[in-house]
């Protein structure tokens, strides 16, 4: 799995970009993925139906997800895993950093691609051996 | 390289380890971050690390119950536990605003990002 950090800010030193931002590029791609939240602080409207899923381990489509981050405006911390069916490693992992930035990991380097694409502050993540 | 077999989340000054799935649980909050409703006046939140007994993370809220910083004892690492680069070390703090200052609080608030900066001790 290869990975890179996306941390485009604005002038006052805020993340430029959303987590809604980052699925709406790759929403083709997630069409059959199941999603697993840990590790989850954020802000917005749907934020309490959120923590819920996280808090219940629940598997979520990514309609779903799309649906309930779309009135999310922050993400602070968060791990969003997404699985195949009937697959037990995750193929693509999304996770929010401090406010910070966001890491994107997948096997498919299409992915990787499509974001570096969209963004401008871009860098390699090292190799992670431990997921 | 070092590569243990948990994954790593982030670091404390002295070099203690959290964990992955050892992150202390969120302060109150949703749609806005919540202050103490038995507080009067400005006061803080502490987020207590149950694992490595000690404070994870202080939430500072002014006398309207706003918002005003966080202070982070911990900076995230990569999964292997390597610093983040552009991440300040630790304590760190990230400041509150407004999403829009025009609005005010009605816009709700954001934390600011940009890997923390070096902690303001007035």
């Amino acid at each position: 799995m290869r990975g890179i950090t996306i941390s485009d800010s604005t002038p006052d030193g805020f993340l430029a970009i959303n987590l809604i931002d980052i699925l709406e590029i790759i929403a083709p791609a997630i069409a059959t993925t199941q999603w697993q939240i840990t590790n989850l602080e954020c802000l917005g409207t749907t934020a309490e139906k959120l923590y819920q899923i996280a808090d219940d381990r629940q598997l979520i489509s990514s309609e779903l997800l799309l649906k309930l981050v779309a009135e999310i405006t922050q993400v602070i911390d968060g791990k969003f895993q997404g699985y195949l069916l009937n697959e037990n490693q995750p193929w693509l992992i999304i996770t929010a950093v401090d406010s910070s930035a966001y890491d994107v990991e997948t096997v498919d380097e299409n992915i990787l691609n499509q974001i570096r694409q969209q963004f401008q502050q871009i860098s390699e993540l090292p190799i992670l051996l431990t997921v | 390289m070092f590569t243990p077999d948990r994954a790593i989340h982030s670091c404390y000054a002295d070099g203690t380890i959290v964990f992955e799935q050892q992150e202390p649980k969120r302060l109150p909050g949703s749609n806005r971050p919540l202050p103490d409703s038995s507080a009067i006046g400005p006061h803080s939140q502490l987020r207590w690390d149950i694992i490595n007994h000690r404070i994870y993370q202080a939430r500072e809220f002014d006398s309207n119950g706003y918002p005003v910083r966080d202070i982070d004892f911990t900076s995230p690492t990569y999964r292997n536990g390597n610093p983040r680069p552009n991440h300040a070390p630790p304590p760190h703090q990230h400041l509150w605003q407004f999403n829009d200052r025009q609005i005010g609080v009605r816009s709700g608030f954001k934390r600011q990002g940009g890997g923390g900066s070096p902690l303001d001790i007035p």
